[in-house]
């Protein structure tokens, strides 16, 4: 074994997801009964992976989403992993977002603060959104 | 926090994988030979990504199996220093907390990283966060935002030991060690960072 590029490059959460769900459907489709095993290795791995992202704002991110929300933020001079960070994590509030981008007070006014927040929340959607402006608090088994 | 890497190597296709489409019986391959272990220096492979390049199969002398050189990429759990990221807590220590990820278990953050004014609570064996006078509790199974602060490999192949003197059989004491093969070291000092209910409201 030889390791060539031991970080060729990075993925999104949402990109993670997605092929590991291609792959199990594709596994199915193969399928032909009791002919195909599955390593376990594999299996467990790929059944805690989805479990974990299933649970993390990715889950209902779409290509357009992305893609609308990389266009909207063309104007910040933002690093590729702040960038990276913001979509895997969706900051809903400016403690959030100040955690993921460096030094944002030098580099960053409080009004882009809010216009970035204003851009997560609306090019990336979630339903969970109004939940917690009604109650202030996450509905069981959500994460932020 | 996933990564790629491109790696080669040499893969045994057995004559049972025959029937199956070539693709097919390299990427089974692969996946049975890394999905879920940890590759030094490179972080936890959690599956093939695409075959770039597979040269023909070789038989050798003796064997039945097909060898074929390929060129891949594998998906890497491998986050980086500085990272934040989002987990469960799964126990609480003197030392510190231990946080899960589900498929990734080996994270710690060591009591002198948690916020200031953390206190463990050796009744319920949790930590408290004494914060303007109000005790937030980190309990079990909450979720818990963290930032790492270094990662840690740790070769668990097995080894022998130089041989101590008088003594005939090698030391092997040290393979049974449970040391994890990569670990990462976490902090959750900072505006943002803890459980997600403290900054939620």
């Amino acid at each position: 074994m030889e390791i060539l590029k031991a970080d060729a490059a990075m993925l999104s959460n949402y990109e993670v997801l997605t092929l590991l769900n291609e792959q199990k459907a594709q596994r199915l489709a193969n399928e032909v009964a009791g002919t195909r095993e599955v390593a376990e290795n594999l299996r467990t791995v790929e059944f805690e992976v989805q479990k974990y992202l299933n649970n993390s704002p990715c889950s209902t991110q779409s290509p357009e989403q992305i893609a609308a929300f990389k266009e909207a933020f063309q104007g910040y001079e933002l690093m590729k992993v702040e960038l990276l960070q913001i979509l895997n994590l969706r900051p809903r509030s400016a403690v959030e977002l100040l955690l993921v981008i460096e030094e944002f007070e030098e580099r960053f006014t409080l009004e882009d603060c809010d216009a970035m927040l204003a851009i997560i929340a609306q090019t990336l959607p979630r339903d969970d959104d109004d939940a917690i402006e009604e109650d202030g608090e996450l509905p069981e088994g959500q994460e932020a | 926090m996933f990564n790629l890497a491109e790696i080669k190597d040499t893969i045994k296709i057995e004559p049972s994988g025959f029937r199956k489409k070539k693709s097919q019986a390299i990427t089974d391959e692969i996946n049975r030979k890394y999905a879920n272990k940890v590759l030094q220096d490179v972080g936890l492979c959690i599956a093939m990504h695409d075959i770039l390049y597979a040269s023909e199969g070789f038989i050798h002398h003796g064997d039945g199996c097909s060898y074929v050189t390929v060129h891949f990429r594998l998906v890497i759990f491998r986050p980086f220093v500085g990272e934040v990221m989002v987990g469960k807590i799964r126990s609480c220590s003197q030392e510190g907390v231990r946080v899960s990820l589900g498929f990734f278990d080996d994270i710690f953050i060591p009591y002198n990283y948690l916020q200031e004014n953390s206190d463990f609570n050796s009744e319920e064996q949790i930590w408290v966060w004494l914060y303007d006078e109000n005790e937030m509790f980190m309990d079990i199974d909450e979720d818990i935002r963290f930032r790492v602060e270094a990662e840690q490999f740790f070769d668990t192949s097995p080894s022998v030991r130089p041989k101590k003197e008088g003594v005939d059989t090698p030391d092997l004491s040290g393979n049974s060690a449970k040391q994890a093969p990569y670990s990462l070291t976490c902090s959750i000092q900072g505006d943002g960072l803890g459980l997600l209910s403290w900054w939620s409201a």
